[in-house]
């Protein structure tokens, strides 16, 4: 404990665990009630963004999981630790410091999603379900990261599996009991999931089949942000490399070239991907749901899944830019155009979401569906995808190459958070990524 | 007494370290040279006693290193170090001094930190270091306090002159106490500094000598791995 003493000292920054511990709850009450009272406004402006607000926490939470989960096993600070001599515990209590913004995400997402009357019950359910999540991404990481971090077995960690399992169990009861005033059974656990799932396809459609005002100028906004983005990092590019003779050369060879280099860089980048465990873990995940409710549910249910399958596959290019930001002299090496770069990202990003959705619908044109049907889900699909892949790659372009984790996340959650305000809120927001972007891309 | 008796660690691409046996005792500076993929890295991980090797043993006088309790004896600097981002350097090093030696640092910190020309960036945030800057943080959290045994994985990548030489100082301050093992590229480096020579092919031992002057480095290296 001294050694943990010393850690949430030195690093955090914190005199006591007594201090720390009172800190991180005050923090966490306030987030919680602030995400409370926002919603509660929200919704009673406009209820039919409800839909939009719960997957937009949902995909905040996801986006903080992944980069959590990431930073924590592929940092070497596990080994640095058992270096100092840490005890395996120690490190484990240590991993749910890093773990704790996993469980604010989960509170705010249903903080929002639980709001109606603000009781002991609802704020029970709040946490309930905030450790449903919790302790499900915790459970699956730590065996991850115990064996990675080739930590020796010991009572902790099946201590630590144990408690998460009852605390699952426990949740996900009080959450059932709680939305749906029935007792529970011994099919809560499979009901609840179904009641998730069902909430994210709505959720998806509503997003997919936005047609208000409001929405339409947002998208217009960003779109115009994304052009003058793109334009304005393009001119940049050229900049550098019509230097001299030798490099407007260097440009006209590009198109020999640029083919092979083509397909270089695409596999290079599925590969990337493909083996990258989280986005593997997500596309079995999928493809089990999919496959399975593709011959028991409606057609536009099984839309809705495959147009949520596809809106969280395409945030995973910034994977694919996270590994540009690293090599990113390597592109300035290669007689490759701006325009080719970004044209390769967009097809590497249709091939990759295309898979799923594709096995999915070809399952259920094997149970019945209209093959032409299908083909047409396919092609709408792809549509999105490569909308959303412009708006995403027009923000993450602002921070490019200098992409940090941290960064992305705290960008996208802000985005995601104001969202439902105003499209001039983020416009405003735009203005100043804007600024920072172009400020990066110059310095380079 | 540092006793490693047919330590083995192979991964799961067949690559690793396949034998490597040493006895080395204080005052010894033990280099390791080989090319890439020899298996330097992974040994000098297994002496740590950050991973745990398939076969054989690795004691530091008659302990297991992957045991706990014998981490403070140990200074480890990997190649590619951890550190925390958004504490300073001074907090980091008081850190690591803290959890090892349950005590306040004593003046031999702020001497290091002076040696290394850190003194005026002592409350610089990491994230803000140079990757010299923070090799030269690295380097000190590894040598400070001499523990028995320092860990070196190539310590003067990154380094500028000034710092080469003030490291090589400061390696044999510490072998006067410590025993010291390290891997570098650099062959005058390793023959200026080391006592004995040990050659890596393919993950085993296959060489071991006593540096004197004598020693004609680059043509045994061509002998061994150019041949």
């Amino acid at each position: 404990m001294d050694r943990l003493k010393l850690y949430i000292n030195s690093v955090l920054g914190k005199k006591t665990i007594k201090r720390f511990a009172i800190y991180e709850s005050v923090k966490w009450i306030i987030l919680v009630l602030a995400s409370y009272f926002l919603s509660c406004f929200f919704y009673s402006l406009d209820d039919t963004r409800r839909p939009f607000m719960n997957l937009a926490f949902l995909f905040l939470g996801i986006v903080l999981c992944v980069a959590k989960l990431r930073e924590s096993i592929f940092a070497n600070e596990i080994s640095f630790l058992k270096k100092l001599g840490f005890a395996d515990n120690e490190i484990l209590i240590k991993c749910l410091f890093n773990f704790k913004n996993i469980f604010y995400a989960a509170s705010v997402y249903y903080a929002v999603s639980f709001q109606k009357t603000l009781s002991l019950y609802s704020v029970l359910a709040c946490i309930a379900g905030a450790l449903l999540a919790f302790c499900s991404i915790l459970a699956i990481s730590y065996i991850y990261v115990c064996i990675v971090a080739s930590l020796r077995k010991s009572r902790i960690i099946i201590n630590v599996a144990l408690i998460a399992g009852l605390a699952v169990a426990l949740a996900t009861a009080i959450i059932y009991v709680y939305r749906n005033n029935i007792a529970p059974s011994t099919e809560t656990l499979v009901l609840v999931v179904a009641y998730i799932s069902e909430s994210a396809v709505s959720s998806a459609i509503s997003l997919v089949f936005f047609d208000s005002i409001t929405w339409l100028s947002l998208a217009a906004s960003v779109l115009i942000a994304i052009f003058f983005l793109g334009f304005k990092s393009k001119v940049l590019y050229l900049e550098e490399w019509s230097v001299n003779i030798t490099a407007r050369v260097r440009k006209s060879k590009a198109t020999v070239q640029s083919l092979s280099m083509f397909k270089a860089f695409l596999l290079r980048d599925m590969r990337s991907l493909y083996t990258d465990a989280v986005f593997m873990l997500m596309q079995i995940v999928f493809l089990v749901i999919g496959i399975w409710i593709s011959s028991s549910v409606a057609t536009e249910d099984l839309f809705g899944l495959c147009a949520l399958v596809c809106w969280l596959n395409s945030f995973n290019i910034y994977t694919l830019f996270l590994i540009d930001g690293k090599f990113e002299w390597i592109y300035k090496m290669l007689p490759l155009r701006f325009s080719k770069f970004m044209l390769m990202r967009g097809v590497c990003v249709l091939t990759y979401t295309a898979v799923v959705p594709s096995i999915i619908l070809g399952v259920a044109v094997f149970n019945g569906l209209s093959a032409l049907y299908a083909l047409g889900l396919l092609i709408a699909l792809m549509a999105m995808v490569a909308i959303i892949y412009i708006i995403s790659s027009g923000i993450l372009l602002m921070f490019y190459p200098n992409i940090e984790k941290s960064e992305l996340c705290f960008l996208l959650g802000n985005f995601l958070i104001f969202t439902p305000l105003l499209p001039v809120a983020l416009v405003c927001a735009f203005l100043v990524g804007m600024k920072t972007g172009s400020r990066k891309w110059e310095v380079q | 007494m540092l006793k490693i008796d047919g330590i083995k660690k192979t991964y799961s691409n067949g690559k690793g370290l396949k034998s490597l046996s040493l006895k080395a005792k204080r005052g010894e500076i033990v280099c390791l040279i080989g090319p890439n993929g020899s298996g330097k890295s992974t040994a000098l991980r297994v002496i740590a006693g950050i991973i745990k090797c398939d076969n054989g043993t690795c004691r530091l006088n008659n302990t297991e290193t992957f045991d706990r309790e014998i981490k403070r004896d140990i200074g480890y600097l990997e190649e590619s170090p951890f550190y925390y981002d958004n504490i300073s350097v001074e907090n980091f090093l008081t850190f690591i001094w803290g959890v090892k030696y349950s005590n306040e640092p004593n003046d031999e910190l702020q001497r290091l930190l002076k040696k290394f020309d850190l003194s005026s960036i002592r409350n610089y945030k990491m994230k803000e270091l140079s990757m010299g800057l923070k090799k030269r943080v690295g380097i000190i959290s590894s040598i400070m306090n001499y523990p028995n045994l320092i860990i070196l994985d190539e310590p003067a990548n990154g380094l500028d002159t000034k710092s080469i030489i003030n490291l090589k100082d400061e390696i044999k301050r510490a072998s006067e106490r410590s025993i010291i093992i390290i891997s570098s590229h650099i062959l005058e480096y390793l023959k200026s500094l080391g006592t004995r020579i040990v050659f890596l092919k393919e993950g085993l031992a296959i060489k071991e000598l006593n540096i004197d002057y004598s020693v004609n480095l680059e043509a045994l290296y061509r002998s061994i791995y150019m041949t």
